[in-house]
């Protein structure tokens, strides 16, 4: 064997054997493989071929190289048969990823819409939830509020709006009950019957809040000064009730009173205005007054009562007199009603008399009633009580009219009267008909309003000014007088007498009666000046001696009435005194 | 609520506040505990029963407190609860800070067992047990309902 040739391919020329097109779709290493293998194949068999070989060897080479060829050829068909199975495969790839992406897409899908569910069912439950908690809530606050009116409602129904103070129920509950823990263990039960002392005054003169806010202060200084085991109670208007629980005895409510009345003594500042409150207080004990709550509190307001006719300001204890008293003024209240109905009132007139010349200038109207089985009964004896229990109204709306209707009769039958003068009652006069009622007397009775003169005491007219200074110009575009009564007794202030016009002044009896002395001397000449300075009348009323009369005289004072030219009369004898009579001056 | 439940609920709650508070609080950081923790109650509670549900509450909280804290007390129920958070917030500093701590740890007892009341012992635990076992920070960007 000689060198062997490097190894190569040629073809029959010996030219280098090129590959065949398909042999280069084949991949580079698999080409590489091949042709290793087929030198490799020649190397064993000895076969080196070179371009010395002989010819036979050369043709030998050939059929080998075209077997070669052929071996190419059939792989390079077996290549081309795998790409195609390969491309097959890859298209079947493709298929079975579109495939499974499809089945992806459709289980997102499938999750989305799970989701997308449950998203919609949680928004459902938590807005069904939010509904649920807030309804309970509002529930839950509704149900306060209804709890919380209930309760106040409770503590409205025993207790003052006004004070916050126990109301009458609750203090007639609580007053029961001390009663039987005192009778169980043999205590005494204590009651303070209480009234603010011209409290209406106030109230009329100030105004209802003022009013109202001293109600409250004294609220607060009654329940400062008691026992936390004991109550104070308001029991309407200006009427206050304590109650001492388990006093040994008398001297104890005595001494619970005393304070009570000390702690008024310091004003109280109300809008400004200092207010000098004083109390007015009865005081009964169980049991010895009385067996049971509704005794005692009657009694207790029996004994203010009397405190209060006593001068106010003070306390007084319960006796059994008092209720006499009570009784009797029970009494006469419904014989007042039986009286307007059966008219057994009467009306007698005291002349005005001029002091330069004796003549009439006029007449009071005076009422008296004539009581079955009684004698005539004077003023003094029930108007107060009218007053209280409101009968006052109709009776003064009936003298006025009587008086009016004498005076006119008096007139048509040629008397000169004057003026006759009748007197109005603050409760009358602030009443909202007074002025109206006095335009229907004057109509119905025909009487020139010139003839009358309404006599009003200075505490009437100081009551809310306004409204009595609008009054009092109705009354003057009328034509009717306005006389000042009982003048220098009541307000001091005098400042009314600029505010208003009044016509006449009248000096109270009490002065008269005391020209006697120097100090009574003074006040009527100071009154008589006053009135002549501001072009008033001045009538002296109360007029009994001559020596007052002539001290008057003196003085310039005009006309004046009282018993020195007699006691008031009848109508029938008054209009003989008007006939002719002149009396002695 | 059983009592040892809402023994260990309070305590819990008294002991987050406390921790929320750090060492040395004043009553400006009591405030900011309080209503850190208020925070992540609103977080957990708002997805359950909604913004307006946690309000109400909040605010029937609030006017039960009050009642203890009258300080505490005004009329919440017309106030938008940004506005009622901020005033809690100012009321809370210008206290003592152990008026405040008081009113904090009885403001968020009140409102978890009024909570109970409505959804259950056992859910409102679920809810609110990890904010009482957190003392985390609120991230800013979660709003409060």
């Amino acid at each position: 064997m000689g060198k062997k040739n490097p190894t190569r391919l040629i073809d029959a020329a010996g030219q280098p054997l090129e590959p065949t097109k398909s042999a280069l779709a084949l991949a580079p290493a698999e080409v590489e493989t091949f042709v290793k293998r087929e030198t490799e194949v020649l190397a064993d068999e000895g076969t080196v071929l070179s371009c010395e070989e002989d010819a036979s060897q050369r043709e030998g080479v050939v059929d080998l190289r075209e077997k070669i060829v052929d071996q190419r050829e059939e792989m390079a068909g077996q290549r081309e048969e795998m790409a195609g199975q390969r491309e097959e495969m890859a298209g079947q790839r493709e298929e079975m990823a579109g495939q499974r992406e499809k089945a992806m897409r459709s289980q997102v899908g499938k999750a989305r819409l799970k989701a997308a569910l449950i998203k919609s069912t949680a928004a459902q439950l938590r807005e069904a939830n939010e509904r649920l908690v807030v309804a309970t809530v509002r529930a839950q606050t509704m149900a306060d509020a209804a709890e919380q009116t209930t309760v106040q409602m409770a503590y409205m129904a025993e207790h003052d709006f006004l004070t916050g103070l126990p109301n009458r129920a609750l203090l007639s509950d609580r007053l029961a009950q001390s009663i039987t823990l005192a009778r169980r263990y043999g205590k005494k039960v204590a009651l303070m019957y209480l009234d603010i002392d011209h409290f209406k005054h106030i109230n009329d003169s100030l105004g209802h809040a003022v009013g109202d806010r001293l109600l409250q202060s004294v609220a607060k200084r009654l329940q400062a000064c008691i026992r936390l085991s004991d109550t104070v109670s308001r029991q309407g208007g200006d009427e206050f009730v304590v109650l001492l629980t388990e006093v040994e005895d008398a001297q104890s409510a005595i001494l619970s009173a005393e304070k009570l009345i000390e702690a008024m003594a310091h004003p109280c500042l109300v809008n400004g205005h200092r207010l000098h409150a004083t109390l007015s207080i009865g005081i009964s004990l169980y049991p010895d007054d009385g067996k049971d709550a509704e005794a005692i509190i009657r009694n207790a307001d029996t004994a203010m009562y009397q405190a209060k006719k006593s001068g106010r300001n003070k306390y007084m204890m319960f006796t059994p007199t008092m209720n006499d008293r009570a009784v009797t003024r029970q009494s006469i209240e419904q014989a007042l009603h039986r009286a307007l109905e059966k008219q057994e009132f009467v009306l007698h007139y005291q002349p005005k008399v001029s002091l330069d010349t004796g003549t009439i200038t006029g007449a009071e109207a005076l009422i008296r009633w004539q009581r079955p089985r009684h004698r005539l009964v004077s003023p003094k004896q029930f108007v107060s009580i009218a007053e209280e229990c409101g009968l006052i109204l109709p009776i003064g709306k009936w003298v006025l009219h009587e008086a009016c209707r004498q005076a006119q009769d008096w007139l048509q039958a040629g008397l000169d009267l004057g003026q006759i003068a009748v007197n109005v009652s603050p409760m009358e006069f602030h009443g909202k008909n007074f002025l109206s009622g006095v335009r229907e007397i004057l109509n119905d009775t025909g009487l020139d309003p010139r003839h009358l003169e309404l006599e009003l005491t200075e505490s009437g007219l100081m009551q809310d000014s306004e409204q009595t200074a609008a009054t009092l110009l109705a009354l003057k575009h009328l034509g009717v007088q306005i006389a000042v009564d009982d003048f220098g007794t009541g307000y001091s202030s005098l400042s009314y007498l600029r505010n208003f016009r009044i016509d006449t002044l009248k000096i109270d009896k009490s002065f008269v009666q005391d020209i006697d002395g120097d100090a009574g001397e003074a006040i009527v000449r100071a009154i008589i000046a006053m009135g002549m300075s501001l072009k008033q009348r001045v009538v002296a009323e109360g007029i009994e001696t001559q020596h007052q009369l002539a001290f008057l005289q003196s003085h310039n004072c005009k006309e004046g009435q009282g018993y020195y030219w007699g006691r008031p009369v009848p109508a029938e004898e008054f209009a003989t005194l008007l006939a002719g009579k002149t009396f002695k001056c | 609520m059983p009592t040892t439940d809402r023994k260990l609920c309070r305590e819990a709650i008294r002991k987050t506040l406390v921790l929320r508070a750090g060492d040395t609080p004043d009553a400006s950081a009591v405030a900011e505990a309080a209503l850190g923790t208020w925070r992540l109650v609103a977080i957990r509670l708002t997805p359950v029963i909604g913004t307006l549900g946690v309000d109400v509450l909040f605010k029937r909280s609030l006017h039960l407190t009050s009642t203890a804290f009258p300080w505490l007390s005004s009329a919440w129920d017309h106030e938008e609860n940004a506005t009622v958070l901020a005033s809690l917030k100012a009321r809370l500093e210008a206290c003592e800070k152990d008026a405040a701590a008081e009113a904090s740890y009885t403001l968020l007892v009140t409102f978890t067992e009024l909570l109970a009341t409505l959804i259950g012992e056992s859910l409102t635990e679920r809810l609110l047990g990890p904010v009482w076992a957190s003392s985390s920070p609120v991230p800013e960007q979660e709003s409060i309902s």
